[in-house]
């Protein structure tokens, strides 16, 4: 056997140990890939380990009618209030111009965010610290321009407020409440009687209303929509033009 | 499966002289077939300028966000794996940093190109998942798959510093060197199953085909300015035709994006779509990251084509190259660790003399900021219930409905013309009783509509026949939550084209 002989042996030999190490990474790689589609799909582990973020392709999975922010202030034994994040120093805005703790829909890291803000300020001694979310609607976004497609009214912007954390000083949570919009959630679903309907010849209607009623106003009319338009997500009534849609 | 660019050795070559090929060879042949990685190098050169644009605005605050001396946000946290990753101290985070800007400078040339990769890939990774809130996104995560199947490849064999230096060393290479294309398919399914992925995610997600859910999303103010966004939701059939035409796309992609038109179609059409999140979401990192991937797509095929063109252009001169001496390149083999070593000691000088916190300020460390009472008051204040006006997203009109949205928006009718209105509720909101009421324009009431709104519906629509018993003026449309006037339209009633006869007075 030839020296030649012995090279080329080492290097078959080689060539095929790189050829398995090359198709174990490629099915490794493809196997973890499909394992995250397969886990997304039937939505099964998918937050079982940091790793899933890594193969689980939910973008945009959350959204919502209502845009929200988050204040961490804390309460100082002086009786004033103060700002906590963004920190007093120069501010940092990932994404937009939003500063880093909005992003922290979980309240997970906080506490830190917090600590961190103490630690590097002058900062009077503490009574509480307190994570407060603020919600209001979206439609507010809207620039001038498409809000008077929707309404004529100025708009009057509203927020809710709702305290989702008390931290002691030193940082550490001392208690959690649901946020404001899950609240909404639950309230929706529990039991609440549907607003009835003002009748016009009820007692109940209101003064309002009934100012602005002509003399004959108080039969139905108009077409009433039918709710078992089946699995349509209009709720837009069946056509009946036969019917007068005005009493008079 | 494969597209005709990557070119054979000879033992693939023979292998495919056989005039039927199995399931094996195919596959063999689709990731195995050595090619010249244009494609990779391609992205090798464009994912470096993306992420140091990321990492530079991050650069000042790496002690804040991913060290001790900070508020680092691991997300293994978010996960319960606690302590899962080390954080390092405030001066290694700079330090890590630093390198990372110089190493994806490196690795943009092409000069060391494997451990500049590789060095991408664990510290940025590293980083990234210390800061969950304002680092580490997908468009992370996808970069980090990037760099991971370049670190795989020959990415620095063409266009890069360490090609130019191989051909000016003692061998240089006659034609442009070949390797496996697996990388190159590795990233090109990754795509494609990113994209997967994604259309699961909004057939997942209820609401999505009805528009609903991107309408909210077009008015969301957490990315970048999206004012084509917002403007978009004028057109919700437009947004739900898209909906539709994205999801679509995003399943086809992985099955059609090989060769052929269908090649061009799939990436002209994902260029398309991440523009579009660019204009309308105000995505602006995420598009670019996405987009990278498309380079491997580029065979060596189109590259020649594209070299034919240009040649037209160009005049080709024959010099002959000069090899560099040995003692050049043991320098240039010294000045790349040289180059990380000054600049991380570069680094941390600077970001002591930045002083990000503020704490060696002549005045001291900076004091907090107070918050009027006044606000903090309006913040305490307890208020559980929404209100009515809140509860309407809007009001339109318009002259018919096309996918349960209200079309052709207009306030001003002709006598006998329909009139579609549509208030669109803000979930969640409860089992309503809306009205819908047209007022005259003494605001008073002519005719009251309701209709009860379940809690899982978003739209409640109306139709008036604007019949010739109302006389030309104008009129209002009012809608009423909870006993509450919560919107108001004012539209204008014309009278009758003149074709058309006119109805009785009365029916």
């Amino acid at each position: 056997m030839g020296a030649n002989d012995v090279d080329s042996g080492a290097r078959g030999w080689l060539g095929r140990i790189k050829l398995w190490a090359v198709s174990m990474v490629i099915v490794s790689y493809l196997g973890s890939l499909g394992y995250g589609i397969v886990c997304h799909t039937l939505n099964f582990n998918t937050a079982s380990h940091p790793a899933m973020y890594f193969v689980v392709w939910d973008m945009f999975c959350g959204w919502s009618a209502y845009a929200n922010r988050l204040h961490i202030i804390g309460e100082g034994e002086d009786g004033k209030y103060y700002e906590l994040a963004p920190g007093p120093w120069k501010k940092f805005t990932p994404f937009g111009d939003l500063t880093r703790h909005h992003y922290d829909p979980f309240l997970n890291h906080s506490s830190d965010i917090v600590r961190n803000c103490l630690e590097h300020t002058r900062a009077k001694p503490m009574r509480r610290l307190l994570v407060i979310e603020e919600y209001w609607a979206k439609k507010y976004n809207l620039p001038d321009s498409v809000w008077t497609h929707f309404f004529d009214e100025a708009r009057q912007k509203h927020s809710y407020f709702q305290l989702r954390q008390v931290m002691a000083p030193c940082g550490t949570i001392v208690r959690r409440f649901p946020s404001w919009l899950d609240r909404q959630n639950q309230l929706v679903v529990s039991a609440q009687p549907l607003p009835s309907h003002p009748d016009s010849n009820s007692a109940g209607l209101s003064s309002e209303i009934r100012s602005t009623m002509r003399p004959l106003d108080g039969r139905t009319s108009g077409l009433i929509p039918s709710l078992g338009g089946g699995s349509s997500p209009s709720l837009f009534p069946p056509a009946d033009f036969e019917r007068a849609p005005l009493a008079q | 499966m494969a597209d005709p660019a990557p070119e054979l050795n000879q033992t693939a070559a023979d292998a495919l002289r056989v005039p039927r090929r199995g399931l094996r060879s195919s596959v063999r042949e689709f990731f195995l077939a050595e090619e010249v990685p244009y494609g990779l190098a391609l992205c090798r050169m464009a994912l470096p300028p993306i992420l140091l644009f990321v990492v530079l605005r991050r650069w000042p605050h790496a002690r804040e966000f991913f060290s001790t001396d900070g508020a680092s946000a691991p997300l293994a946290d978010n996960y319960g794996y606690f302590n899962m990753l080390p954080v390092p101290s405030g001066t290694v985070a700079v330090i890590l940093m630093t390198l990372l800007v110089v190493l994806l400078v490196t690795t943009m040339i092409g000069w060391r190109t494997r451990i500049s990769v590789i060095g991408c890939l664990v510290i940025y990774t590293h980083l990234n998942m210390l800061d969950c809130l304002s680092t580490f996104t997908k468009y992370s995560v996808i970069a980090s798959h990037v760099l991971l199947l370049l670190s795989f490849s020959h990415c620095g064999a063409v266009w890069s510093v360490d090609a130019w230096l191989a051909r000016r060393g003692t061998t240089p290479p006659a034609v442009p060197p070949r390797f496996p294309a697996w990388p190159r398919r590795l990233m090109q399914l990754l795509i494609g199953l990113i994209y997967l992925g994604a259309a699961i995610t909004k057939i997942h997600t209820p609401t999505f085909f009805s528009g609903d859910q991107l309408r909210f999303w077009l008015m969301t103010d957490v990315n970048n300015s999206n004012p084509m966004g917002e403007q978009l939701t004028l057109y919700p059939v437009v947004v739900v035709t898209m909906a539709y035409i994205s999801v679509v796309w995003e399943i086809l992609f992985v099955f059609v994006a090989w060769r052929g038109h269908g090649r061009w179609i799939m990436l002209l059409l994902g260029v398309g779509f991440h523009m579009g999140t660019r204009q309308t979401l105000g995505l602006f990192i995420f598009p670019l990251v996405s987009m990278t991937t498309y380079l491997a797509f580029i065979n060596a095929e189109d590259v020649a084509r594209w070299r034919d063109r240009l040649a037209r252009f160009r005049r080709r001169s024959d010099s002959k190259i000069a090899p560099l001496s040995p003692v050049w390149h043991q320098r240039l083999a010294l000045a790349f660790p040289a180059t990380l070593l000054v600049a991380a000691v570069l680094g941390v000088e600077l970001e002591h003399q930045l002083d990000p916190y503020g704490l060696r300020r002549p005045e001291g460390a900076h004091e907090l900021v107070q918050i009027d009472p006044a606000r903090v008051e309006a913040m305490l204040e307890s208020n559980p219930v929404i209100r009515p006006e809140d509860l309407v997203h809007s009001l339109e009109m318009g002259e018919m409905l096309v996918g349960g949205y209200v079309v052709g928006h207009k306030r001003t009718f002709r006598q006998g013309e329909k009139l579609f209105a549509q208030c669109t509720l803000n979930p969640p909101h409860p089992d309503l009783t809306i009205e819908c009421n047209l007022h005259d324009s003494d605001n008073r009431l002519l005719d009251r509509v309701h209709q009860v709104v379940p809690r899982e519906a978003f739209r409640a629509n109306f139709l008036y026949v604007l019949h010739d018993a109302l006389a030309p003026g104008e009129y209002a449309l009012v809608v009423r939550c909870g006993g509450q006037e919560v919107a108001r339209r004012r539209i204008v009633l014309e009278p009758a084209a003149e074709t058309v006869p006119p109805a009785p007075v009365a029916n």
